[in-house]
C-alpha cells in the first residue's frame, strides 16, 4: 500500500464518519469532527510560519533591512498576551488604515459609480422581453432606494414606492436564502463526489 | 398524550415517520446515482455562453491573472474550477494563479492533478505558459501589491522556484501585463475586492467564479464592472457540456438534479398527506 491509498483510505473513513451524523451525534462524528478541525488549525500554523520565514526572515538576513519594520509589528501582535497589551494597537492601526486606504481609493469608482451604471437599462430594445424585464429592475431599483430616504417626509407617492422597495429587497433576501441552502446541498454533493474519487482512485490503484 | 399506533390512520402514520428515514432514502438514491451516473441533460445558459466566448476570445499570447481564493472545505467550486483551467489550457494563452487563502494553492494544485484531464495539462509547459503562486497574506492589501508589482509579493511560486527563473515571469510584473482577470471565491467579499483591485484600480476587464450563494452579491456588479460571471456549481456542467468535456460536474449535477427533485417531491408528498390528515381528522377519523 502506498501513501496515495492510505491517504484515500483516510479520506474515505472520514467522509463515513461525517455523514454518520446523519443518524445522530456520535463519538465516531465527533472524532472525524475534531481531525479536520485539528489538521485545518495545525495546517494555517505552517502555512503562517512558512510565510513569515520566507517573506520575512529570510530577505531580512539577506540585506533588506526595511523586512525589520513589518517583523516587529508582526511580533508586536502577540503583546496583548503580554504584560503591555496597548502596543497592539500600534500594528492594528497600520494593518487597518493601509486596507482602508486601498479600500476607499477604488471603492468610488468599484461600489458608488458602477452599480449605478449597471443599474441604468436600456428599456427600448428590440427584445421586449428584455425591454420588460429592465423596465421592471429599473422599478425595483428606485422602489429600493426610495425606501432609504429618511430626509423627506414621505407623502402618498414615496410611500408607494417604499412599499415596492420593501418587496424587492424580501424577494432578494428571501432568493440568498435559497441560494445558501443551495449551497448545503452542493458542498454535501460535491463532498460525495469526492467520495467516489478516492474510491476509484483506491479501486483503480 | 401521544396517540397509540395501531390507532394512528395512514397518513398520520406517514406524517410520523422517523425523519432519519428519509435521509437513509435520500442517501441511499444518491449513491445509486454516484456508482451509476445518469448524464443528465444540461441546458447551457447565456451567462456561461458568454464567460467562454470572453476567454475565446482572448489574443494569442495573452496573460491572464486567476486570483483563486476557495477554501479545501469547500469543494462544491472544484469542478467549476477545474472546467475553466482546463479551457485556459487549451487556448495559446498564459496565466498565472495567485492565493488570498491559505487553502488556495493546495487545492490549485489538486484541481491541475485531479480535475482537468491530464492531456490537457500536458499540452502546456509549467513556468512557460502558466505559473502557480503560493499563498499571500494580507487579502486586499496583498491583492494591490500583486498589481503594482507581483515581486513585492512573491520571490517564489508555489514549489520555491524564484520569480525571476520562471520564462513566463520575464515579462509579468504588474497589472498592465495581464489582459484579463479571473477572480474564484466561496465568499462575498472576495467580490468587492475583486473589484475594487482589478476593474477600479487596475482597469483590468474581470469575470468571476462565485459559489452558488454568492451569485446575488456578484450579479450587481454585471456588466459594469464584471464582463462575465460563471454562476457556481451548477455552471461547472454546462462549461464541461462547452468543452466536450464529461468530468466531475456531470456526476454533481446528476447528483444535485437528484437531490433537489427528491426534496421537491417530499416536500409536495408531506404537504399532500398533511391536508389528508387534517382532511380526515375533520371528520373524526383517526
Amino acid at each position: 500500500m502506498n501513501m496515495f491509498d492510505l491517504l484515500s483510505i483516510i479520506g474515505i473513513l472520514l467522509a463515513v464518519a461525517v455523514m454518520s451524523l446523519m443518524f445522530r451525534d456520535n463519538p465516531i462524528f465527533r472524532i472525524a469532527e475534531h481531525t479536520v478541525v485539528g489538521a485545518m488549525a495545525g495546517h494555517f500554523v505552517v502555512v503562517g510560519y512558512t510565510y513569515i520565514r520566507d517573506g520575512s526572515i529570510k530577505p531580512m538576513f539577506g540585506g533588506a533591512v526595511l523586512f525589520i519594520v513589518p517583523t516587529i509589528l508582526g511580533i508586536m501582535m502577540f503583546s496583548r498576551l503580554s504584560r503591555w497589551p496597548w502596543m497592539v494597537r500600534y500594528p492594528i492601526a497600520v494593518m487597518t488604515s493601509t486596507g482602508l486606504a486601498l479600500g476607499v481609493r477604488s471603492a468610488l469608482e468599484a461600489q458608488i459609480i458602477g452599480l449605478a451604471k449597471a443599474s441604468m437599462l436600456p428599456i427600448g430594445g428590440k427584445d421586449i422581453l428584455v425591454s420588460l424585464s429592465n423596465i421592471f429592475s429599473m422599478i425595483l431599483f428606485i422602489g429600493t432606494m426610495a425606501y432609504f430616504i429618511y430626509t423627506v417626509k414621505p407623502t402618498r407617492h414615496l410611500n408607494a414606492a417604499i412599499r415596492i422597495g420593501r418587496l424587492a429587497m424580501m424577494g432578494a433576501f428571501g432568493a440568498g436564502v435559497s441560494m445558501y441552502m443551495g449551497n448545503t446541498y452542493t458542498y454535501t454533493i460535491a463532498l460525495l463526489t469526492m467520495l467516489r474519487e478516492y474510491v476509484l482512485n483506491l479501486i483503480s490503484g | 398524550m401521544s396517540v397509540p399506533n395501531k390507532d394512528k390512520n395512514m397518513s398520520r402514520k406517514i406524517l410520523d415517520v422517523d425523519s432519519r428515514i428519509i435521509w437513509a432514502i435520500l442517501l441511499v438514491t444518491l449513491m445509486i446515482a454516484l456508482v451509476f451516473p445518469l448524464g443528465m441533460p444540461v441546458t447551457i445558459t447565456k451567462q456561461t455562453r458568454e464567460f467562454h466566448k470572453y476567454i475565446d476570445d482572448l489574443p494569442p499570447g495573452s496573460v491572464v491573472i486567476m486570483s483563486n481564493d476557495v477554501e479545501a472545505g469547500h469543494p462544491a467550486l472544484f469542478a467549476t474550477l477545474g472546467a475553466v483551467i482546463s479551457d485556459l489550457l487549451r487556448h495559446p494563452i498564459k496565466f498565472v494563479i495567485v492565493h488570498m487563502h491559505q487553502e488556495g494553492p493546495y487545492v490549485t494544485i489538486k484541481l491541475l492533478k485531479d480535475y482537468v484531464p491530464k492531456e490537457v495539462v500536458a499540452r502546456k509547459t509549467y513556468g512557460v505558459d502558466y505559473v502557480v503562486f503560493g499563498f499571500a497574506p494580507g487579502q486586499e492589501v496583498a491583492l494591490s501589491g500583486m498589481l503594482s508589482d507581483i515581486r513585492t509579493v512573491y520571490k517564489t511560486d508555489v514549489h520555491g522556484t524564484p520569480v525571476d527563473d520562471l520564462p513566463l515571469m520575464k515579462t509579468v510584473h504588474n497589472s498592465k501585463d495581464f489582459q484579463l482577470a479571473i477572480g474564484v471565491g466561496d465568499r462575498f467579499d472576495y467580490v468587492e475586492i475583486d473589484v475594487r483591485q482589478f476593474v477600479a484600480s487596475a482597469k483590468l476587464p474581470l469575470l468571476e467564479i462565485p459559489n452558488v450563494g454568492g451569485v446575488p452579491g456578484t450579479v450587481p456588479f454585471y456588466p459594469s464592472s464584471i464582463k462575465a460571471i460563471l454562476a457556481g456549481e451548477p455552471a461547472g456542467v454546462e462549461y464541461e457540456a462547452l468543452l466536450g468535456e464529461k468530468g466531475v460536474a456531470v456526476i454533481q449535477n446528476d447528483l444535485l438534479g437528484l437531490c433537489y427533485g427528491f426534496v421537491l417531491i417530499a416536500i409536495i408528498f408531506g404537504n399532500i398527506v398533511y391536508g389528508l390528515n387534517r382532511f380526515s381528522t375533520k371528520k373524526g377519523v383517526r
